[in-house]
């Protein structure tokens, strides 16, 4: 809502503009910006200001009469015109202006004297330029008339401004064009402000003073230039429909004060009828609109014009005022006569009906409209105007009854018609005004302070409520019956509804400041979060720099990690309006976003390594109902070298497979797990991966194998289509089942002070053992005497059979409570390489 | 013979002069202290010597000994500390080379910043409460006091899904709905993080997807007092405790009074600044007394409770702090960007 001040001041005073906007913001009116027009914005506001204007000093900026125009002796082009500027003297001055011609006289213009500051004419760019005494081709010029553009009032470079109206010469300009235009965001629920009335009734709250509300009475004369009727088919969305006639006018462009005021609010001006209907709604929140009662007239073929407001049929069609040809549905409200629509209610008016530069007689319709289906249909036929916006918002029945005589008397009066006998309305339904119930208790109980009485009362008639007292007790409490101004549409919930005005236009800065009474018992607990908090923890700890990234991808993205997914995104909860293709569906996999991150950095930012992880959500789609599940993963993505390379020349070694799964055996001891119940079953299948170095990972719990996720290498041709080079290495966790296995206790062994014995054992087997397979007997023979266990080389070549392996394992016996003898070493020596003879069919080396 | 054994002293002492470096101290010490070195030939020609002057050449003899075992030890601890010397001369290093970095992991700065503000939440009382992120439109908007069609909607630009009624949410003020029905009629007190979506155009000042972190307090005496105490505890406890507040009115469906809450600018504290656009205050969260609506929809009656909410956006948060001017930076994941937190 763009306010001007010098239309405000007409009806509120108002106090300085600081105070002004100060009071304004902290009562949910925030200024967005403010547009000097000739003034002077205190220094403290500039922040606000858009485009700085010049500043038209008052005794340098004047109105002046030019007296008569002389011939320049040299220059065709200059003239000379000689203007009374209100000091007694005449003033000659030097101009080329090519909107005044020599031997005219009479017009009024703008003088800017010697100092004054405006934008430079000679120039396109919006400069300020001090007017300094010069001299045109030999005579001397120390003032200008000024263009548009000068004075910042417009884009407007070709001639001066010839006003349409005669001032007294001298006046100061920026008394009578001067103005702040102050632009107000409104609130959904203040749409009462979307009114200079609205706005002047709030200033009256917060600042004090009585509004000036502009009230007409048209003079009345002759009969209706044509028979009218007017009714609802429904009057729950349209409870009230006023209209009037006003017969003779002559349209024409309107006045300047009134062409001034429609600008400064953002509006254009097009003809007498229409910016008084525009005016109105401006002044007092009423949308209006005036229809060619001759057309109409015409259309009925002289017969009765029975204006209905009714539903919309299916298929019926509206030329609206843009010329657009509008199909409409049912559900959106219409104005229609007997040959069907004239007008989309409260949103735009029919081209049939329109009134132009040859109407004579005017029907002025000022009506009541429902705001959700205004609303509704300015959404589905995307036509926002200023009138759906005030509809939407909501507008009493009981506005419409001045809005539309102060319309009649300003037509009547600008365009020289007269206004018909009498108002054809509909109104069947009058609500009576409401009253809401408001007690001391509840507002000390939202509030936390009690409000006394008297400052309570004063607030409420302040905003224009009536309070009458129905309770009240020696200790302060009371109770009061509060009776709402029709406008106030916004108050729905009762009580609490005031008790926002009370604390709004009391200042919520002279609340205290309190904390909550005590600490409550029945805590939800978050295990899952502090779950998450962990393994964010962990994963960083293990050098994993953490990303977080889009959950919104697109279907070809996660078949990078499942190909097996419907490519249009059927398998996806998928958005209905995506802003992008690339953000077209929520991800099913969260690695595939990282792996994404990691392309990226690797290729276009120069990253010589990425270790990545992201703890985030995948979103499944539920089967026929009930919710989606969104599982939080961990996913991991690790490519290009160990760590950045260094001065020292050595080429550090790139990332590969046991790089990550190494990560994540660490993980799950760090978890308090034991790595060695995970389980990597190599029999996975994902196409995406490298068939050979790929599994599915599970965690041995309670004798069984739960699933925990996959890892593996991304297979080689995936990764050349990322423009990777070298391993790119991914897993995807999922925590909920890392959360099932997850210990309660940590059960922490002992550490024993007996030396250990190493013994080393090269086993020989085929090579589709696996060396986990072997880990597996080595420990199951050794049993608590093996205290450590690594491998620590595997061979092939001569000594060793074809198709066979050497696994060379170093074996750690230590008891807990002696040092072992040789004997007992040998023992169980021997007792893990029989085992292994036995189970996994293998020779032992050197044997 | 006497004589004989100062020649010794002052020839020892005279050849060891010569020796330059440790091996020649060695071949030094072999010709003099070897099993036929000069002192050992001296000593044993003590049997040669009368009986008389036995006692006074033994004892000259072992002077002697110890003299040039002495000037021996200094040369080779002059030696070593040379050679020492010579060696760090060698092993000094240009000390402006670049050191050697291990390379840690990091959070990422959404995740620091969330955890500091659950973390000073936690310390006044309010828990964590994790809630979906693709949401019913009812619980979105519809049980926050927002049917259908009602103007406020305009106030989010939504992500609609496929499917009729589900959207992802816009903010995390559905959480109250799902924490309410899991606390009521017991009193609550919860912090609400996580992913919001909203339909936008990606610009540097505006992005698709950001954290929200809501609050949300209910209870028998829970007042706007509170609701004030509790934000500036939280502000003085992020930003410093010098930090100011100022409550603007402003509207939010599901609460009523609703405010918008600004803190005196961190960079100029109130003097205006390029920050706070020469204001003098930030914008930081939005905030209100719990519609009756919504307290009615979470299972509360409110004639008997009340409750507030506030939420504020976790990049934003991040942003003030960093003085980072492009909010796309998030979610790009530049490891440039990312090292710097």
């Amino acid at each position: 809502m763009k306010i001007s001040l010098s239309w405000l001041r007409e009806m509120i005073p108002l106090p300085p503009l600081t105070d002004l906007v100060a009071r304004l913001n902290l009562a949910g009116l925030e200024v967005a910006s403010l547009r000097p027009i000739g003034t002077e914005i205190p220094r403290e506001l500039a922040p606000l200001v858009g485009e700085p204007g010049p500043v038209w000093a008052a005794d340098k900026v004047v109105f002046a009469k030019i007296l008569r125009i002389d011939r320049h002796p040299d220059a065709d082009r200059l003239k000379l015109p000689i203007v009374d500027h209100g000091t007694g003297e005449e003033k000659p001055l030097v101009t080329g202006a090519p909107n005044i011609a020599v031997g005219e006289s009479g017009q009024t213009v703008i003088l800017a004297r010697t100092g004054s500051v405006l934008f430079d004419g000679h120039s396109d760019v919006k400069t300020l330029k001090e007017l300094k005494p010069t001299k045109i081709r030999g005579i001397p010029s120390d003032s200008m008339l000024c263009s548009a553009f000068e004075l910042g009032l417009s884009e407007e470079h070709d001639g001066i401004i010839l006003y349409p109206e005669e001032i007294r010469p001298g006046t100061p300009a920026v008394d009578v064009l001067g103005d702040t235009v102050v632009e107000v965001d409104i609130l959904p629920n203040m749409g009462r402000c979307l009114s200079m009335l609205g706005v002047a009734r709030e200033v009256a709250a917060l600042f004090g003073g009585e509004v000036c509300a502009p009230v007409a009475n048209p003079a009345e004369s002759g009969e209706w230039p044509a028979k009218v009727s007017v009714s609802m088919e429904d009057s729950s969305v349209s409870e009230r429909y006023s209209s009037r006639a006003i017969a003779g006018v002559r349209v024409g462009p309107s006045p300047a004060w009134l062409q001034r005021r429609l600008s400064a609010s953002g509006m254009r001006p097009i003809n007498n009828l229409v910016d008084v209907t525009n005016l109105v709604m401006l002044e007092q929140g009423q949308p209006l609109h005036a229809f060619d009662l001759d057309k109409l007239a015409a259309r009925n073929q002289g017969g009765a014009i029975n204006i209905r407001v009714r539903d919309a049929r299916a298929g019926e069609i509206l030329k609206t005022l843009d010329g657009q040809d509008r199909r409409l549905e049912p559900g959106m409200l219409v104005i229609a006569d007997d040959k069907g629509p004239i007008a989309l209610a409260g949103v735009m008016g029919g081209a049939d009906t329109e009134v132009g530069p040859d109407t004579t007689n005017v029907l002025l319709e000022s009506a009541h409209f429902d705001p959700i289906r205004i609303r509704k249909a300015a959404q589905a036929l995307h036509l926002p105007s200023e009138a759906s916006l005030r509809f939407s918002r909501g507008v009493a029945a009981t506005q419409a009854g001045p809005a539309l005589e102060r319309a009649a008397d300003l037509i009547a009066s600008l365009g020289g018609g007269r206004v018909a006998t009498g108002v054809i309305e509909s109104w069947p339904v009058r609500h009576e005004p409401r009253k809401v119930v408001l007690c001391s208790k509840k507002i000390q109980g939202v509030l936390g302070v009690p409000v006394p009485v008297g400052r309570v009362e004063s607030i409420l008639h302040a905003l224009r409520f009536s309070v009458k007292r129905i309770g009240a007790d020696t200790d302060g409490s009371y109770e009061l019956e509060v009776t709402l101004p029709a406008e106030r549409l916004d108050v729905q919930e009762g009580d609490v509804d005031l008790i926002e005005e009370i604390a709004r236009l009391e200042g919520y800065d002279r609340l205290p400041s309190t904390l909550l009474e005590g600490t409550i018992a029945n805590r939800l607990g978050n295990p899952e979060n502090d779950f998450h908090n962990r393994v964010r923890d962990l994963a960083a700890g293990l050098g994993l720099q953490e990303v977080i990234t889009y959950s919104l991808s697109s279907p070809a993205v996660d078949r990078m990690i499942e190909p097996g997914l419907d490519a249009t995104g059927a398998d996806h909860i998928s958005l209905a309006n995506p802003i992008s293709p690339e953000r077209s569906v929520m991800r099913r996999s969260v690695a595939a976003s990282v792996l994404e991150i990691a392309t990226t950095n690797l290729r276009q930012n120069g990253a010589p390594v990425q270790k990545l992880f992201e703890l985030g959500r995948a979103y499944l789609p539920p089967g026929e109902n009930g919710r989606p599940s969104e599982p939080h993963r961990l996913a991991i993505v690790l490519s290009g070298r160990r760590e950045a390379p260094f001065w020292d020349g050595k080429q550090p070694e790139t990332l590969d497979l046991f790089d990550l799964k190494g990560t994540i055996e660490e993980f799950v001891d760090l978890l308090g797990l034991d790595a060695s119940q995970l389980r990597f079953d190599a029999k996975s299948v994902r196409p995406a991966l490298h068939p050979g170095r790929q599994a599915n990972i599970s965690y041995r719990f309670q004798g069984k194998e739960r699933p925990l996720g996959f890892f593996g290498e991304l297979h080689p041709r995936s990764a050349q289509t990322l423009g990777l080079s070298g391993p790119v290495l991914i897993a995807e966790i999922d925590l909920a089942s890392l959360m099932v296995v997850l210990p309660t206790r940590r059960v922490i062994r002992g550490v024993s002070r007996f030396p250990m014995a190493l013994r080393d054992v090269a086993v020989v087997v085929d090579e589709a053992v696996a060396a986990d397979a072997v880990a597996r007997e080595i420990r199951a023979a050794a049993g608590d005497l093996l205290g450590e266990l690594r491998l620590f080389d595997i061979y092939r070549g001569p000594g060793v059979p074809e198709g066979r392996k050497s696994l060379a394992w170093s074996l750690g016996y230590q008891a807990m409570d002696k040092t072992l003898a040789d004997k007992d070493i040998d023992k169980a020596h021997q007792k893990v390489e029989e085992r292994l003879v036995r189970q996994v069919g293998a020779a032992i080396r050197g044997r | 013979m006497s004589n004989s054994l100062d020649t010794l002293l002052s020839q020892g002492t005279e050849e060891l002069r010569l020796v330059a470096d440790e091996a020649s101290l060695r071949s030094w010490q072999n010709r003099w202290f070897g099993k036929t070195g000069e002192i050992s030939n001296a000593l044993k020609r003590i049997a040669e010597i009368p009986a008389a002057e036995r006692r006074e050449y033994g004892q000259k003899a072992n002077a002697i000994k110890e003299e040039l075992q002495a000037a021996h030890d200094a040369a080779l601890l002059s030696f070593r500390e040379k050679a020492l010397e010579d060696d760090l001369k060698k092993g000094a290093v240009d000390i402006t080379l670049p050191g050697r970095r291990p390379a840690p992991g990091r959070l990422h700065p959404s995740t620091q910043t969330l955890r500091k503000i659950l973390g000073i939440f936690g310390e006044l009382g309010f828990e964590p409460f994790t809630s979906h992120e693709v949401e019913e439109d009812e619980v979105n908007f519809g049980l926050l006091n927002m049917p259908p069609h009602h103007p406020a909607r305009d106030m989010w630009d939504t992500f609609h899904t496929t499917r009729p009624g589900w959207i992802l949410r816009t903010h995390t003020s559905p959480g109250q709905i799902h924490a309410m029905r899991k606390a009521a009629p017991g009193p609550l007190r919860v912090v609400l993080p996580g992913m919001c979506y909203r339909y936008e155009q990606i610009t540097s000042r505006s992005e698709i997807m950001f954290h929200q972190v809501e609050g949300l307090a209910v209870g028998e005496k829970v007042h706007l007092t509170d609701l004030k105490g509790t934000l500036l505890a939280f502000i003085q406890r992020l930003f410093g405790d010098k930090r100011k507040i100022r409550l603007r009115s402003s509207y939010f469906p599901f609460t009523e009074p609703s405010m918008e809450v600004d803190m005196d600018c961190i960079l100029c504290a109130g003097k205006g600044c390029s920050l706070c656009k020469k204001t003098g205050w930030l914008e930081i969260l939005g905030a209100g007394m719990v519609h009756p609506t919504v307290l009615k929809n979470g299972g509360y009656n409110p004639e008997t409770h009340s409750g507030f909410a506030f939420g504020l956006g976790v990049e934003r948060i991040v942003m003030l702090l960093s003085g980072m001017d492009d909010i796309r930076q998030f979610w790009a994941n530049d490891w440039r960007f990312l090292k710097q937190f």
